[in-house]
Order: C-alpha cells, then structure tokens, then sequence
C-alpha cells in the first residue's frame, strides 16, 4: 500500500452541507472533530456542551459558506490556545467574546460571520457562542481540516494571509492585542503572552474578507465533520458497516494490531513512537506524533503523512482513540482520510515539515 | 590452519575495531551471511517501486544509509525504517544506518521481521567504519594481512610479560584472548571498546573454552562465539596443555582465520615467558626445600641464615603450623602447575597454605598463625582438602594424589614434625578413588607402624612386582575389598553388586595368577599391605 499522489477527499455536495448547527449536528461535529483531530487536538466535549448549552438558549446557528458572505464583509477565526491540561481542565467562559470585541475595536469593524479555527479536537465549536453573541453565523470552513499545534499551520497562512491583528483573552478578562506580526512572529508573540493569560486563552485572528478568504481555506469541514459524526455513531451503535464510515471520509484502512509499546524517541524533538504488531501476519505499524499522529508506516512503508488524518479506532467499539488514550495490548484499526486538496494545492505538505510544538 | 576465507560475513564485519561496540538487531543466525559488497543506499532506492528491480552487484551486499537528513517533509527516526525495506527489496544482507536516533521498537521489531541485521553507527566513526569494512568485504586478504602484521609489529616492540602480549593481540582482534591451562584461565585480555556504555558484552567476556586434548590448531564456533584455539608447544613436556584462545560474539570465518594467524605470531613470546617463568618457580621451591633441609639438618634447630632464608620467603617459622603432604599416587613427581593448581583451589577451599615445596615423595605445604587458635582445625582442613581434590578431579587434573594432614605443632622443629605428621598420613591414605583421599594423622601406633611399611621404596616396588599380574583388573579390586571386610565372600558380593560366585571366581583367578593361597594367613597380610602401598595406576 502507497499513498496515492493525488489522493483527495471527493468535496461535499450541495446536499450534504449543514446550514445551521443545532444541538444533534452539534454532537455529530463533536464526534466528527475527534475524527479529524489526528490523535490530537483535545476533546470536543467541553466546549461541544457549551455548544449545546448556547443553542439551547438562542436555537440554531445559522451556517453559511463562504460564497454565502459579501465579498467585503469580514470573517473572523476562534481558537482555543495554550497547554492542553489546562484547557481540558479550565471550563470556557466569555474569553472569546472578549478577545473578539478588542479586535473589533481595533479594526473598526463588524465581523458577517465566525469561523473556528481548527476543525479537530476541541476547537471544531469554539466559535458557536461568540458567533451566537454576536449574532452572525458560524462558516463551514476551518483553517486546518484537522488539528495542528501552530496557530501558523494553516492554509491562509499559506495564502499569505497574516494571523495578526489578533486578540487574546483570559477567562478573568485579560485581553491582549497583537496589531502586526509576520507569521513566525505571530507564533512566538502568542506563545509569549500564555502564561500572562493563564497558561490558555482564546484567540480572535485571521480576520479577514469573505473574497480573500476563498481559496484560501478548507472549504466544507464543519459539513465534513457533522457527516463523519453522524455515521460513526450508526457504526459504534451497529446500526452501520465501517464501510459506511471509510466512504464517508474517503478512508483508507492501514493496519490492524494490537499496541506493543509507546516510547519517546528524542531526535530534535521529542516525538512519541508507537509500536503495533498484526498477530496474523506480523506486519509492523509504526506510528510516529508529537500532539498529532504526523507519519503511519506499515512494514517500512509510509502509508500515511500529515496532512493526511491519520484515525486511530478501537476495533472492539469502534471508538476514535487520542494519542493520550493509548496504552500497550489496546487492538487498533489504523486509518489514512486524505488531505483536503486544498494542502496540495498550495504546497502545504511540504511547508509542514518544520518542527511542531504545541 | 584453515585456508584463507573465500567470504566474510555480517559477523566479520561487527567485529572490526570500529564495529565492535555498535548497536545491532538481528536474529543471530542472519549475521552468518555472506556479504558481497558494500555501497550506498541513496535516496532514489529508497523510494523505488516495491517491484522494481534491484541493482546489479546490490544482492547479497551491504547497504548503508545516511540518516542525518531527514528529508523535506519527513520524521525523524522513520528513515530507517523505509531503509529497511529498501535493504529487503534490494536483498541486502544488511543495512548500516549511520547517524540513526536511538532505535524505536517499530524499528527493531521490522528488522527482525524482515529478516535485514540492523547495525546503528554513530555519525563520529563513519568515515573510518566504512573504509574499514569497504576493506575487509572487498580485500579479506589484506586486512588479515594487515592485522596479523601489526601485532607482530607491536609484539616486537612491546614487553613480553604475557598480559601485555595478549592484551596486544586482544586489541588488534577486537576480541578476549586467554592463556588457558587445562579449564583454568591463566591469564586473559579484552580489547578495550570504543564506547563501554554502547554494548558491554559485544567482545567476550573470558570464559573456559571446553576443550579436550589439543593436538592441531583450530577454529570454530564455540558457545556462540566465534572461537580460535592454538596449543603452545612450551619447553617443558612434561607441564599441563596450555591453549591460546581468542574469542568474540562477533567473529566469523574471516575473523576466526585472521585470530588464528594472530595467535601463531603471539605463540612465541608467551612460550618464552612460560619457559623463564617456570625456571623461576623452580628456583624458588627448591630453594624453600633447601632451607627445610637446613632446619632438618640442624636438628629442628633454627639458625641465623635459615631463619633469614625463612623470612625472605615469607615463612613465619617460629609460630604455629599445620602441614598437609600431597603425594602423587605413582611414582612421578608433581610438576609446577600440579602444585600451582592444588595451591589455588587449596585457597580457594578457605586453606591458606603456603606455596607447596617439592619434598621426597611429594610436596609439603602448611598454614602458619600466631597461636594454634588461629589455624583451621584438623577436620575443617581435611574438609577443605577434599573439596579442593574434588575440584581438580572434576576437571581432569592434576595427575592423581592423596593428601595427609599433619597435627598442628609450633616452632621450626614443629613445622618438620607437622610435615612428617602429614607425609606419614598420605602414606597411609587409599590411592582408590572410591575411597577418601585424605588422611588425618592420627598419632596411633598402628600408623607408624604401617606409614613405616608404606614409606619403604623397596617395600613399595616389592608390592608392586607382586601386584603386578592383577593390576588394574576387577580381581585387583574384589581381592581389596575381601580383605578389606575380613574375608567374607557374602560381603565382598554385597559391596560390589555382584553375585558371590563371581566373587569366588575371581579370588580363584588371583590365587592362580598370583600363585598363592588365600588360606594362608601371612599370604593375606602381604597382600593387603601390598594393596595399601603399591604405586600402581588405581583408576
């Protein structure tokens, strides 16, 4: 097996896209989010409950496309940043709202829709309570298409499109702003500013218009997501084939063992080796990560590679298995969901080959 | 001597002095292949189609890969990885990764798997490492050649005590080299590793090399290890076999031939070595039996010069003793390393005895302290004493002895009576291995008596001229034990597991070999005191 070189995910149709988010595609995106987190990202929970919690106050969040929006009108990014256990363990408050008005106040202008930054892990629904606040829609797009640790990692970065101006804001209503900053730069000033913020905060940035943005994003995560959601529970439930699952996101299935060990390798940076071993064959997987599952070999062979998601599963429930849930004898079902294009497109597989920390 | 290797293998290859402490993964019976030759796994192999095939010259080869640069997009640490696979798919019979991060499981689990040795070297020792075995795979004859010249050329130029001279050879080997007398390690040498931390046992640790009688050089594998052995002709026929032997996990049949023609040239200066030091050792028993001598002749007394002889020896002649007597059971004297072994397993048996001193029929030896207080008792001496023969029995040596042990006495006058305690003791002692081969003295009457019989050379070649026509046969044995248990055929039967007509059969068979009578009672006593003294082989 070799990874295909124009691998893609065939794009969403029309029919298959979400045109608002309401409490059930709201559990559907959590799931999905796992899917698409790699092994990384952090839980969608949290905030999927806060989600919930919103929608249930002020009902549905209109989604929209990109297309959707006026060419001028100004989209902006959420994300939740800074060490994992602490945003696992912090409960959200209004920190995005707050980082999302020093930002329009600095711009001078009114966003026409929120985007989430990420669509893996935690951050696919950090958008839905600002966006509810503020009374816009949420864009089925992200940044990503999966979660990376680098607020840099994204494809409007390789557009050219700079993260900065951007906000950050504690829970307590600290808020610091970043009026310029290149993308590298970006990066550190962040990094920078987290322990000030508590050690996590929320970020507003990528603002930008509706016409710049297209082209410049993954187009239809948010869709992408809810859809691999909502089969991988009919499959978890046993109402479903994994078939189902594997058609929905275009996936591949790698390998199937059970974990033999889980180490750290230092080379430059620290990175996490797992080890699984196929009983039947004795085929090898080899699993490398440092937040995400970033490199899947199979007997030597590179089967898998970021930007491509690579999905962990229990074999036993089918549930999607986070790096950090891991641990030696668990029987795993490995997957390769290719890249959006939109990576390829833009050179992203090679622009992603620099250090990753998160 | 084996013929100049036609192949070198994986094995030959660890064992190079740059190889020897790197990390390897492999199952052991891989390292046995051949390699052909040794080139670069470049980028464009590493990424050819599973089915395309490999280049000319690459099967059978030894692939080298380079895993500093990752490569646009890549992981640390997986390039070795998609090395091994490459290595497989160009059938490699091994692959070198130069500059690999430390192993992770997956790696070593896949070459295990695919069956390609896996050798890690680190980035500092490349260069050298892959000349040396460009060399090695591509010119076997002149890195034996080069190898064998160098440790005649250190050898000439070094000491020519045997440490030094193994140590050179163990160095130019990359291996253990050993001195080997018998199942005792003499003297033994490791080549010093390049990083002792890497790999500690990747050379060899000394160990006895089981090896029975040595008549022609040889190698082999032996316990897993590449193993050459050279017997050292020494000037003295009459010493133990002495082996050269070098050793490594690692050595295959290149390296196995190259030890051997190494061993050759070390021969000579350690047999040179063996040959003064047996001098010395002999100038040095005797000397100790000369002073003896002198207390003896001067009646127990202690002179001015012989106190002064005693001292430079290390005796302390005015305390405490208690000697032992070793007597051989023929007629042969002990040579050095008999005594030099019985005196190390005596040590080791918790019986700090004195270097053991050649004296009429035997050797003496004794321990000496302050008070009798301070010397093991009789019985805790006898104890020791057997467990140091069982020893020496156990591995073949040395030539068959009984042991007296003589009561502790004080003063110089002491240190002879002791001595003649011990000798009257082994004289008595039964020379049958069935039997215990230590004696205590007992001071009884009875002993003297005997010991004074047992003592007699004429007496002694008189018992054997009558034994003679029954030595060493099963009669010999049945004739002992009916003595031995007041003539009663039931018993003698009992003893020996056998049926009583037998026992009949054979006493009548020593009668008429013998051509005496059994009924006789003085016949019977001169047999059995012949049985107790002849020195005759009694296995």
């Amino acid at each position: 097996m070799a990874i295909p070189p124009d691998a893609g995910r065939p794009p969403a149709g029309a029919a298959d896209r979400l045109t608002s988010l309401d409490v059930d595609a709201i559990d559907d995106v959590a799931l999905g989010a796992r899917v698409l987190g790699s092994g990384g990202g952090g839980s969608p929970q949290t905030l999927a409950a806060l989600a919930r919690a919103v929608v249930g106050a002020s009902g549905p969040i209109p989604v929209v496309g990109l297309a959707d929006l006026p060419e001028n009108g100004v989209v902006m990014f959420v994300a939740q940043v800074g060490a994992p256990q602490i945003l696992r363990e912090r409960l959200p408050a209004h920190e995005a709202r707050i980082a999302a008005t020093a930002l329009i106040r600095h711009l001078g202008t009114r966003p026409v829709a929120f985007a989430s930054l990420e669509i893996g892990g935690s951050n696919a629904l950090v958008s839905v309570p600002v966006a509810a606040a503020l009374g816009v829609p949420i864009v089925d797009a992200d940044g990503m298409g999966r979660a990376y640790a680098r607020i840099d990692q994204t494809t409007m970065a390789l557009r050219g499109i700079p993260a900065a101006p951007f906000a950050l804001a504690s829970p307590t209503g600290t808020w610091v702003l970043v009026g310029d900053a290149d993308h590298g730069r970006a990066e550190d000033v962040l990094r920078a500013a987290l322990p000030g913020l508590g050690g996590a905060a929320a970020a507003v940035l990528y603002a930008a218009t509706a016409g710049r943005l297209r082209g410049a994003v993954i187009d239809g995560s948010l869709s992408r997501a809810a859809a691999l959601g909502r089969v991988l529970r009919r499959v978890q439930e046993r109402r479903a084939p994994l078939g189902d699952f594997l058609r929905t996101g275009a996936a591949t299935a790698l390998f199937e063992g059970i974990v033999r060990r889980i180490e750290q390798v230092r080379s430059g940076t620290p990175t996490m080796v797992v080890t699984a071993v196929d009983a039947r064959s004795g085929a090898v997987l080899r699993l490398d990560a440092s937040e995400e599952f970033g490199v899947a070999l199979v007997d030597g062979e590179v089967l898998a590679r970021e930007p491509d998601v690579i999905v962990a599963m229990d074999v036993r429930s089918w549930q999607v298995v986070m790096l950090d849930e891991l641990h030696v004898g668990r029987p795993l079902l490995v997957l390769r969901l290719p890249a959006d294009p939109a990576w390829h497109a833009l050179g992203g597989a090679r622009a992603l080959g620099g250090a990753r920390v998160r | 001597m084996d013929s100049w290797p036609l192949t070198v293998t994986v094995r030959d290859l660890l064992a190079l002095p740059d190889m020897a402490d790197v990390p390897v993964v492999a199952h052991d019976d891989d390292l046995d292949r051949a390699v052909g030759d040794v080139r670069v796994l470049d980028r464009a192999r590493l990424a050819a189609a599973p089915g395309e095939p490999p280049p000319n010259g690459a099967v059978g080869g030894l692939a080298v890969v380079d895993c500093a640069d990752g490569g646009p997009g890549a992981l640390a640490g997986t390039d070795v990885d998609v090395a091994l696979r490459a290595a497989a798919r160009e059938r490699a019979h091994a692959l070198v990764a130069v500059g690999a991060p430390r192993l992770a499981e997956a790696t070593r689990v896949l070459a295990l798997r695919l069956g390609v040795p896996l050798l890690v070297l680190p980035r500092a020792r490349a260069t050298s490492a892959i000349s040396e075995m460009m060399l090695q795979v591509r010119s076997p004859r002149v890195r034996h050649a080069e190898v064998v010249c160098a440790v005649a050329d250190r050898l000439g130029r070094a000491p020519r005590e045997p440490t030094a001279v193994l140590d050179i050879v163990a160095n130019a080997l990359q291996g253990v080299v050993q001195l080997q007398s018998g199942s005792r390690i003499v003297h033994a040498a490791r080549s010093r590793p390049h990083d002792p931390a890497a790999d500690p046992g990747a050379t060899t640790v000394p160990t006895v090399v089981p090896l029975g009688e040595v008549r022609a050089p040889f190698t082999d594998v032996i316990n897993g290890r590449g193993t050459a052995v050279l017997p050292i002709r020494t000037p003295d026929p009459t010493s133990g076999q002495l082996v050269l032997v070098a050793a490594n996990r690692r050595g295959g049949p290149a390296w196995r031939s190259m030890a051997l023609d190494a061993l050759t040239v070390a021969q000579h200066p350690v047999a040179a070595w063996l040959g003064f030091e047996r001098l010395s050792e002999e100038r040095r028993r005797h000397a100790a039996s000369a002073v003896l001598d002198e207390i003896a002749a001067a009646g127990g007394q202690l002179s001015a010069q012989a106190l002064a002889l005693a001292l430079q020896l290390g005796w302390q002649p005015r305390g405490w003793h208690l000697a032992l007597f070793v007597r051989p059971v023929s007629d042969a004297p002990l040579d050095l390393g008999e005594m030099a072994a019985l005196e190390e397993e005596l040590r080791s048996a918790g019986l700090p005895v004195e270097g053991l001193v050649p004296r009429a029929g035997g050797a003496a030896g004794w321990m000496t302290a302050g008070s009798s207080d301070g010397l093991p008792t009789v019985a805790a001496t006898v104890r020791g004493v057997r467990a140091a023969i069982a020893e020496l029995t156990g591995r073949g040596e040395p030539g068959d002895v009984v042991v007296g042990v003589g009561s502790a006495r004080s003063g110089a006058d002491g240190l002879l009576r002791s001595i003649d305690d011990a000798r009257r003791s082994a004289l008595l002692a039964s020379p049958y291995l069935d039997q215990d081969r230590v004696r205590a003295h007992s001071g009884h009457s009875v002993e003297r008596v005997l010991a004074s019989w047992s003592g007699d050379d004429l007496a002694r070649r008189e018992a054997a001229a009558l034994l003679g026509p029954v030595a060493g046969t099963p009669s010999e044995e049945t004739l002992r034990t009916y003595l031995d248990l007041m003539c009663s055929v039931s018993a003698t039967a009992t003893s020996l597991g056998v049926h009583r007509n037998t026992v009949m059969n054979r006493l009548r068979r020593v009668q008429d070999d013998l051509r005496l009578d059994l009924a006789d009672p003085a016949t019977r006593l001169a047999l059995q005191l012949a049985l107790r003294t002849a020195p005759s082989d009694r296995r």
